[in-house]
């Protein structure tokens, strides 16, 4: 879990958080049932596999109001066990708005911390990423992905280094869109990294050819993106009626559909799809609970989306 | 494919709200100068045209530091870049306006005259009434000289008034208003689209005249 550097006015900003309505008043706690986990096979530690990105969603500049809707839904997020949330510094504001939001929340929310480095420089590594902590709040963090493989040889050689040094906890790389596959691949093969990122949904289905094997060969945590493919599975498919079915492995809407065939593959660690709503966020944390599907109900899920 | 871009077009319009906040009442000194450049290319006034390149020099560059590098840079990665076009354009305007002497703005008695006269009142009053009429809140309006849209499209139309024409001084202008055009599909704000549309008639038009054998 992320130790999180004391923010001064944590008190100060709490006690008017709380004076102002609609924020503070509603108290962290667990969700009455236990989350589903995975292990993060390098540790062994295990986190939900309903995790959260902020890419658009958390890019909202200085606006105060937004900052602080923002604000809600990660405390939404963990208000319902959630805990893996991924940022980048190529997000725009979206790391000073997870920070905004950290230093408002108590201090022992379950974070697990995962951004990234990505700069096309090897020397610009270490100054982002220090610049990412300050943002965040955080000592150090649990996770540290290449972006889009930028560089990655370089970056690669210094997180091995920050790693021996206890500067970062997991190394991993990171592609979208289904691309560099192959390049991600090779990486994969033969180099010591502990996380992989890629787009894996119901339609996108490429990683399960070749990369969600090579993960669970290797022993590596894989974290997925795009799980809605942004919201196109929802323009694609939401008119539709959901299947009846979907009761049997507790979906009650599309959101939970989509995660739920993302996190059964028993390859995946977690999925980190990015919300700017609070009652999206609750419906995908709904994805965290019930039964999950088995081989032959995923092929069922495939089927029904491709005859819509 | 449309590209996505790295926010909404709601943090976009509390981007540009609090531009415009900070930068009062530079906006306002823009338009009227805007109108006073147009009056003198329908009654040229001395040195005018100098002055009319100046302008537009400075309010290309004044979008590429100041709002493109400074505000832009906060939320999408791409702004350094387009900053850097924009100052390049400014450039480009004082190198041929200003120190060549080489633009002269002339509504003149010619169809490209009176569509370039069109384009540049659209950049002044009807750029951001489209706006307003699309939904936006007043303050976050685009304005001639401080925007990069509505600066975009008062060149294209002034450079439509200049003979000869001038075509390096469009490139820049044309390849701002394809961003904008995928702004506007990415964002859901179709308004927008009307930058590329007279992106493409301003370089209609430029050509024409270009073939036009001169008497």
């Amino acid at each position: 879990m992320t130790r999180r550097i004391p923010h001064p006015d944590r008190r100060t900003v709490l006690a008017s958080l709380a004076a102002t309505a609609g924020l503070g008043t509603v108290p962290l706690r667990a969700a009455d049932a236990p989350p589903l986990t995975r292990p993060i096979p390098a540790t062994g530690e295990r986190v939900p596999v309903v995790g959260m990105g902020t890419w658009i969603t958390f890019n909202v500049g200085d606006d105060q109001g937004l900052r602080d809707r923002r604000l809600e839904v990660l405390r939404t997020f963990f208000e319902l066990g959630g805990r893996v949330v991924d940022s980048s510094p190529m997000y725009g504001t979206a790391e000073d708005v997870i920070g905004y939001c950290l230093s408002r929340l108590p201090a022992d929310v379950p974070l697990f911390s995962a951004t990234k480095v990505w700069t096309w420089w090897q020397n610009n590594g270490p100054e982002q990423m220090a610049e990412s902590r300050r943002l965040w709040g955080v000592e150090r963090f649990d996770a540290m992905q290449i972006h889009n493989l930028l560089n990655w040889e370089g970056h690669l050689e210094t997180l091995l280094a920050d790693k021996q040094a206890g500067r970062v906890r997991l190394i991993g790389i990171t592609t979208s869109h289904g691309s560099r596959h192959a390049e991600m691949e090779r990486i994969m093969a033969s180099r010591p990294v502990d996380l992989v990122q890629f787009t894996y949904n119901i339609v996108d289905r490429e990683a399960e050819r070749r990369l969600l094997p090579l993960a669970a060969e290797r022993g590596l945590g894989v974290i997925v993106n795009r799980p809605f493919r942004q919201k196109q599975l929802f323009e694609m498919f939401a008119r539709h009626k959901l299947p009846g079915w979907a009761g049997e492995i507790g979906c009650a809407n599309w959101a939970q559909f989509f995660l739920k065939f993302v996190i059964s593959h028993p390859a995946v660690t977690c999925a980190i799809p990015a919300t700017s709503r609070v009652d999206h966020m609750r419906e995908n944390m709904g994805a965290l609970h019930g039964p999950l599907p088995d081989p032959a109900m995923r092929k069922r899920m495939v089927d029904y989306v491709e005859n819509l | 494919m449309i590209p996505v871009l790295p926010y909404t077009a709601e943090v976009l319009d509390s981007l540009l709200a609090r531009y415009n906040a900070a930068i009062v009442p530079l906006p306002a000194a823009a338009v009227l100068v805007s109108v006073a450049i147009l009056g003198h290319a329908a009654r040229p006034v001395r040195e005018g045209d100098r002055m009319a390149s100046l302008f537009l020099a400075a309010a290309w560059a004044w979008v590429g530091i100041v709002f493109h590098l400074r505000y832009a840079a906060t939320i999408d990665f791409m702004a350094p870049l387009y900053g850097g076009f924009f100052i390049a354009q400014a450039v480009l305007l004082l190198w041929t306006g200003v120190w060549r002497k080489q633009l002269v703005y002339r509504v003149g008695d010619h169809t490209a005259g009176r569509i370039g006269c069109g384009l540049a009142v659209l950049a002044i009053a009807g750029y951001p009434l489209l706006g307003l009429l699309a939904g936006h809140d007043w303050t976050s309006l685009p304005w001639v000289g401080a925007a990069p849209d509505p600066t975009a499209l008062l060149t294209l139309g002034l450079l439509l008034t200049a003979r000869p024409v001038r075509p390096h001084l469009l490139v820049v202008p044309v390849m701002w208003s394809l961003v904008a055009g995928m702004t506007a599909l990415s964002l859901d704000t179709p308004e927008r689209l009307v930058l590329p549309a007279a992106a493409i008639l301003a370089v209609v038009v430029a050509e024409r005249i270009r073939r036009t054998p001169t008497p």
